[in-house]
């Protein structure tokens, strides 16, 4: 009974999750892909200010964050990272990139990363996807996508989003877990 | 059991029914200075777009649907701050990465002294890694996306428009293989050009933002105060002890 029901959340949870979510023209990547396509899975705070600078060609604008990590969810490393993200403010110039996120300081967070190309830093996995904010309510630690990306403004259902948690923290992580753990026995099996 | 299923069903649709709202303009709102914007399609188009220019022409050409919008196909690639919105078919950026299909860079926008905000300059770049095709291709489509409709969509982005709820409009966010009902706009796209480019004023439907902080008055339980508002920090730093319910769930620090 208990088994049935549990299977019965988690098949509503993977309907709600392929409901296409807010972002800029980005392809629609299933969850397992955008959690076994991550270098790392964390939650953490972002701590001190956001700051923002120019790239060494002058032509984009990023942000960067360092995020204190509280536990790696999936993948290891240092207890302070640091994130990079297109777009900021330096000066009188602003550049958004809609439908990308952003850090603020002080956020709780859990965050599917990846690594850039060029440079040491991480950075958020499948956009806006791939970040959601960590706040506890009467049920204990709950998880929200975070639909504040760049550029965008809530409606008025905003107070209604921000009170329907997308998981639990605990239901998300046997999810991730257990996405890794397929991955991880199908690569094993295929050597 | 029963009981199960049926709470969990309702708990799904109400999910699924609540996404539908209304158009929404890029925060903070703002407007090109005059009309109609000349938006230019770099002429080194999408080399997986077998239709005579890489969909050049069908860009050019389908941006028009904004009736506030002309286009002008150019040899000059994007440059950011130069004053002139433009498309590249041909090139990421170095952000539209990944899983992102085409990216809007829009900056460059300063605050006038009546407190509204005008755009300086806007750019689209596009994902290398996917193909594409258009309506003028031979072959159909197959496993690609349109490039009239993605475009139509960024070029929303580009006059301030952001994503709606509503699906079937072409500011609705996602997009499928095959899927060109976004070149043409619908009743939600259309309001929301009216809303900016022809006197409709106010930050968008029955939403006010006096802080700028991205929550209409309804829902900002201090909307003089930018750091106010539902889901903020309210239990940790600085912020989060402040004296200040920073996140309207009626608790002081909690």
């Amino acid at each position: 009974m208990r088994t049935t029901a549990t299977r019965l959340v988690y098949l509503c949870l993977a309907l709600v999750m392929a409901l296409p979510m807010a972002a800029s023209q980005f392809l629609d990547v299933p969850f397992d892909e955008m959690v076994s396509g991550s270098s790392a899975i964390v939650r953490g705070t972002v701590v001190g200010p956001v700051t923002s600078a120019w790239d060494a060609s002058g032509e984009v604008i990023y942000s960067y964050a360092t995020v204190r990590v509280d536990e790696y969810i999936t993948g290891s490393g240092p207890g302070l990272i640091r994130i990079r993200e297109v777009g900021g403010t330096v000066g009188d110039y602003t550049i958004q990139a809609i439908g990308f996120p952003e850090l603020r300081s002080d956020e709780n967070v859990v965050l599917l990363l990846t690594g850039w190309d060029d440079g040491p830093e991480y950075r958020i996995h499948s956009y806006s996807k791939g970040k959601y904010i960590l706040r506890e309510n009467a049920m204990g630690p709950m998880l929200f996508l975070d639909q504040q990306t760049q550029g965008s403004r809530t409606s008025a259902n905003a107070k209604r989003a921000a009170q329907q948690p997308d998981y639990s923290l605990d239901e998300f992580k046997v999810m991730v877990r257990a996405i890794v753990g397929a991955r991880d026995a199908r690569a094993e099996q295929n050597r | 059991m029963r009981k199960t299923i049926l709470v969990l069903a309702v708990l799904t649709a109400l999910v699924v029914a609540s996404s539908a709202q209304a158009y929404v303009l890029l925060s903070p709102k703002r407007t090109w200075a005059s009309t109609p914007v000349t938006v230019e399609v770099n002429n080194t188009g999408n080399s997986t777009i077998a239709d005579g220019d890489g969909g050049v022409g069908q860009t050019a050409s389908a941006i028009g649907a904004w009736s506030n919008v002309r286009s002008q196909v150019t040899g000059a690639r994007a440059t950011r701050g130069d004053g002139t919105p433009t498309i590249e078919l041909d090139a990421n950026g170095h952000i539209c990465t990944g899983s992102c299909l085409a990216a809007t860079l829009t900056g460059y926008y300063h605050q006038n002294s009546d407190g509204s905000y005008t755009i300086d300059d806007a750019d689209v770049y596009t994902n290398q890694r996917y193909s594409y095709t258009s309506e003028k291709e031979a072959d159909g489509c197959s496993g690609e996306f349109y490039i009239e409709g993605i475009m139509v969509h960024e070029v929303g982005h580009v006059i301030g428009i952001g994503h709606s709820d509503v699906p079937g409009s072409t500011m609705y966010p996602s997009v499928g293989y095959c899927d060109n009902g976004p070149a043409s706009l619908a009743k939600d796209d259309s309001d929301a050009e009216s809303d900016l480019y022809s006197g409709g004023g106010g930050p968008g439907p029955g939403c006010t933002d006096a802080d700028g902080d991205g929550y209409c008055a309804d829902v900002d339980c201090d909307d003089g105060n930018p750091k106010v508002y539902p889901g903020a920090n309210d239990t940790k730093g600085k912020q989060g002890r402040d004296g200040v319910d920073n996140d309207c769930d009626g608790k002081i620090d909690g």
